[in-house]
């Protein structure tokens, strides 16, 4: 679904919060790139060896222009950033300097950022890592033929709705190269996580004069990262050897352990797992993108020579029951509360796979490692619901007989359809009748995401592009985001949330904007125009002669950047 | 002869331009905007206007086929200035995922799917014609009551559950055959052969059923007949009345012939899916989760093409393998 990206639960929350201001406060004054790699949970094996990996997707590419993947999967075995993130098996997810000396810094409250790159950096065909580069790399972004990847700096780089990118000879004013190390990004509006926006693909370096067949540059692109392209066949596979310019010295947060990666791709995913179980030959270096089913948890679990060899992750997506505030029936606050006590989460949570590989049972919208997390619950009815409780509230807002429907997609997995009857299991309980409506996945996102969409209640899930209330809260509650293909499957609109998200959304200081999103978080639940249910859970198998292979708090999927090969 | 083939040519490319505009029309149908597929995130409504205007898809149905017939003819080009795309004629469509025209995308998946077909097809016909020819041959014998009951199995369960169990046997208990991947005929007849050995085994372990049973029921048929039971009674050998019966049973054998092997070569969606072959039913599968028209509009017309191709082949070559038809 278009819907789902990526987010994470940590463990604690102090760790949370002091952890994630260390390391991304945007202020910060630069420094040299420090060296730490050197975690205790990661072991340290020699370099060298050969990783294979094994994609589920036929359409594996290296081109930045068009990509969603986040900072620390494969397309950055070849592509550096401004910034980068460094991810930990014990620590929350910090923002880290990659081309860039520091994580960015700004005078004006976060309407203008500057970045320095560093010294001396070289792409593999030797030519230097320059300012214009990155320039450059940002504005193919915006050509229509490279539509699709994570846009956020589309509409925030002024002048960006109008521009079509550089292919017809024109440059987007607001990126100003000041020197070959520097450069000036003129936003819009103010944006404290510009820092994080400048992690995602399209500020990866492309020089100009590479791109002469811009439609097949990511096939052979030019490296920035430690290793380039040295074969590919489209849909089959592709073949990473060192590219010799990188130096490892000049980079936190690439390990560069296999000396050759073979990515082959389009391969059926129940294939990619069972061979990952048999862990035969190459596939002891192997590592993959494949969807482990619950089917398979049992098999993985009995056998500890495969369980050993499974990540799974701390945190995971946001999963919750979106209420239509602009429905008559659901427009008393104290019917949505009553729906919170109603539901039986325990036993979403078994449909989705117990607490060890399904998710945990949560009462906020922003997840474990999100900066801000903050464990609260409004509506404290035990895992199970409080039945008696939601019974008072809809005498109170004096309903009776209530009648409302529930529609969720039906071609995701079954897991959706099992989920829905137990919600309206739950809410039998207490005498509301819930109406199932099953839909077809396009048509069902068509109907959420128009702001006269007719119906009363979705299922829904959500991942954090980047950990930031930005990227949780306001896309899913913020009026903007009501209808016209928006996320607000609640119409939710509340303009004093609205404003506090526009502050937060500003804040340059991202501590404190940790704290402005706790504080919207809490705010908006006191609406309660969802319930939030799960955290759910993501797992990855790795081979035998797989190293540092973790799921971190944040994003949801292991890092590919990390991974070494045991020989 | 002429004419009639002239005539049956004219008839299949209205009949293809029918199809065009009935897939057309079901996919604008359907609620599915191939520009929210395209728009990236977060995608708001300016995002996906100017997505939709470069894509053309946010035109209308009866626009999107106008287009197409003519860009069959002169080509399309999307997009303006320097980010033009050209797709010359005939020009299929043009696939925007996939950055590139779907001529191409055929072109580049047709090997997979031939390959495929052309194994499974040779297979299940020596296959089910073995059987089947044995079976009646040795009617009640071991051989009969083994197919007979080889054919039911082969016509009741379904394709997937064949694939995953001859991937899950042979690939992972025995490891005696790839599980997956495809190798060029030219780079390596052997690999080639040997990636394909389990696609073919399953493809070919369904469709042989078929044959297995019209053989059997066509040449018990032919044996009863009166003109080889005369031929019988007049002394002639057992395998010269076989060869006459066998006549017999070739008339509906090819023609159910052609329309599986064109069927094949439409593409085997579950087939490649299982072997993660990356043929034209793997290419139509991705489109239609994709929203991208112009792929599903190109394969689907290159499959009824293929299919109207085949039967024409089938009542041709109805004459020439029964006189009684020719006569006809």
């Amino acid at each position: 679904m278009a819907n789902r990206s990526r987010r994470v639960v940590p463990a604690g929350l102090a760790l949370v919060l002091a952890l994630v201001m260390a390391g991304c406060n945007a202020n910060s004054q630069s420094t040299e790139p420090t060296k730490d790699k050197n975690t205790t949970a990661l072991e340290s094996v020699p370099q060298g060896g050969t990783l294979h990996y094994l994609s589920r997707r036929a359409t594996e590419s290296f081109e930045t222009a068009k990509a969603q993947m986040v900072p620390t999967t494969r397309l950055r075995w070849v592509h550096r950033g401004l910034t980068s993130w460094q991810t930990f098996p014990d620590k929350d997810t910090v923002l880290v300097p990659d081309l860039a000396t520091d994580t960015g810094t700004t005078d004006d409250g976060g309407k203008t950022w500057t970045f320095t790159l560093q010294e001396g950096l070289k792409f593999s065909d030797g030519s230097p890592i320059t300012a214009q580069d990155v320039k450059y790399g940002v504005e193919r972004s915006f050509a229509p033929m490279f539509q699709g990847g994570l846009g956020y700096h589309k509409t925030l780089l002024v002048g960006g709705t109008d521009y079509d990118g550089p292919y017809d000879g024109k440059e987007l004013d607001s990126i100003e190269v000041v020197d070959d190390h520097k450069i000036v990004f003129h936003l819009t509006r103010p944006f404290g996580n510009w820092p994080w926006i400048v992690s995602m693909p399209a500020f990866a370096p492309v020089p100009a004069a590479a791109d002469t067949e811009p439609e097949t540059y990511g096939e052979h692109p030019v490296a920035s990262g430690p290793y380039q392209v040295t074969s590919f066949r489209k849909g089959s596979q592709a073949v990473l050897e060192r590219n010799p310019n990188w130096k490892a010295d000049t980079d936190q947060v690439r390990f560069a352990g296999p000396d050759k990666i073979v990515l082959d791709m389009g391969l059926n995913n129940d294939t990619i797992v069972q061979r990952l179980i048999d862990d035969k030959g190459e596939d002891k270096t192997a590592i993959s993108n494949a969807l482990i089913s619950p089917a398979q948890f049992q098999r993985i679990e009995s056998d500890p020579s495969i369980s050993t060899r499974m990540a799974n992750s701390p945190s995971g997506y946001f999963r919750y029951l979106a209420m239509n505030v602009k429905r008559p029936v659901l427009s008393d606050v104290r019917v949505r509360q009553a729906i919170n006590y109603a539901i039986n989460k325990a036993e979403l949570q078994s449909v989705y796979g117990g607490p060890k590989f399904g998710g945990q049972i949560t009462s906020t919208i922003m997840t474990p490692g999100i900066p801000g997390y903050t464990e609260y619950n409004l509506y404290d009815g035990g895992d199970t619901g409080n039945v008696d409780k939601a019974k008072k509230l809809l005498a109170a807002a004096g309903v009776s007989d209530l009648k409302l429907t529930l529609t969720y997609p039906t071609d995701v997995s079954a897991i959706e359809e099992k989920e829905a009857q137990s919600i309206k299991n739950s809410l039998a309980r207490v005498g509301v009748k819930v109406e199932l409506k099953g839909l077809d996945g396009d048509t069902w996102y068509e109907l959420i995401s128009s702001a006269d969409g007719d119906y009363d209640m979705t299922t829904n899930g959500w991942g954090a592009d980047f950990p930031s209330g930005m990227s949780t809260i306001q896309p899913l509650f913020a009026s903007s985001e009501i209808g016209n293909g928006g996320g607000n499957a609640s119409n939710f609109s509340n303009p004093k949330v609205d404003a506090a998200i526009e502050a937060a959304t500003a804040e340059p200081n991202l501590d404190k904007a940790a704290e402005m999103w706790a504080a919207i978080d809490k705010q908006i639940m006191e609406d309660a125009p969802i319930v939030p249910i799960l955290v759910q859970r993501t797992q990855a198998l790795a081979g035998s002669k797989i190293k540092n292979y973790f799921i971190p708090a944040y994003p949801p999927f292991a890092n590919e950047l990390v991974v070494r090969v045991d020989r | 002869m002429i004419v009639y083939i002239a005539r049956r040519m004219v008839t299949a490319v209205f009949m293809l331009l029918a199809i065009a505009f009935v897939t057309i029309a079901l996919f604008f149908g359907a609620s599915k905007d191939p520009a929210r597929a395209m728009c990236g995130k977060p995608c708001p409504p300016e995002t996906r206007a100017k997505v939709s205007a470069y894509m053309q898809t946010d035109q209308s149905a009866v626009w999107q086929y106008t287009e197409f017939v003519k860009g069959l003819f002169v080509g399309r080009t999307y997009g303006e200035g320097a980010q033009q795309v050209h797709c010359d004629a005939p020009c299929f469509g043009y696939s925007f995922p996939n950055r590139s025209d779907v001529t191409t995308l055929i072109a580049e998946r047709l090997p997979v799917t031939l390959s495929l077909a052309l194994g499974a097809a040779v297979l299940c016909l020596v296959v089910g014609i073995g059987l089947g020819a044995l079976s009646a041959i040795r009617k009640g014998g071991i051989v009969d009551r083994f197919s007979t009951g080889f054919a039911m199995f082969g016509l009741s369960v379904p394709t997937f559950l064949v694939g995953l169990l001859v991937v899950q046997v042979f690939g992972f208990m025995l490891n005696a055959l790839p599980y997956s991947g495809f190798v060029s005929f030219s780079e390596s007849p052997t690999d080639w052969a040997w990636h394909l050995i389990g696609p073919w085994m399953v493809l070919s372990f369904i469709l042989a059923a078929g044959y297995i049973r019209v053989t059997r029921t066509q040449l018990l048929n032919e044996l009863s007949a009166d003109h080889l039971v005369a031929m019988t009674a007049r002394g002639a050998s057992t395998r010269q009345v076989n060869r006459h019966a066998v006549r017999g049973v070739m008339v509906p054998v090819a023609a159910m012939f052609a329309l599986d092997v064109t069927a094949l070569l439409g593409g085997s969606v579950i087939a490649e899916r299982v072997f993660s072959l990356h043929g034209l039913g793997d290419l139509l599968l991705s489109a239609v989760n994709e929203a991208d028209l112009s792929i599903v509009v190109g394969v689907t017309l290159f499959s009824a093409f293929l299919i109207i191709v085949g039967n024409l082949i089938a009542d041709l070559l109805m004459p020439l393998l029964d006189p009684r038809i020719r006569r006809a």
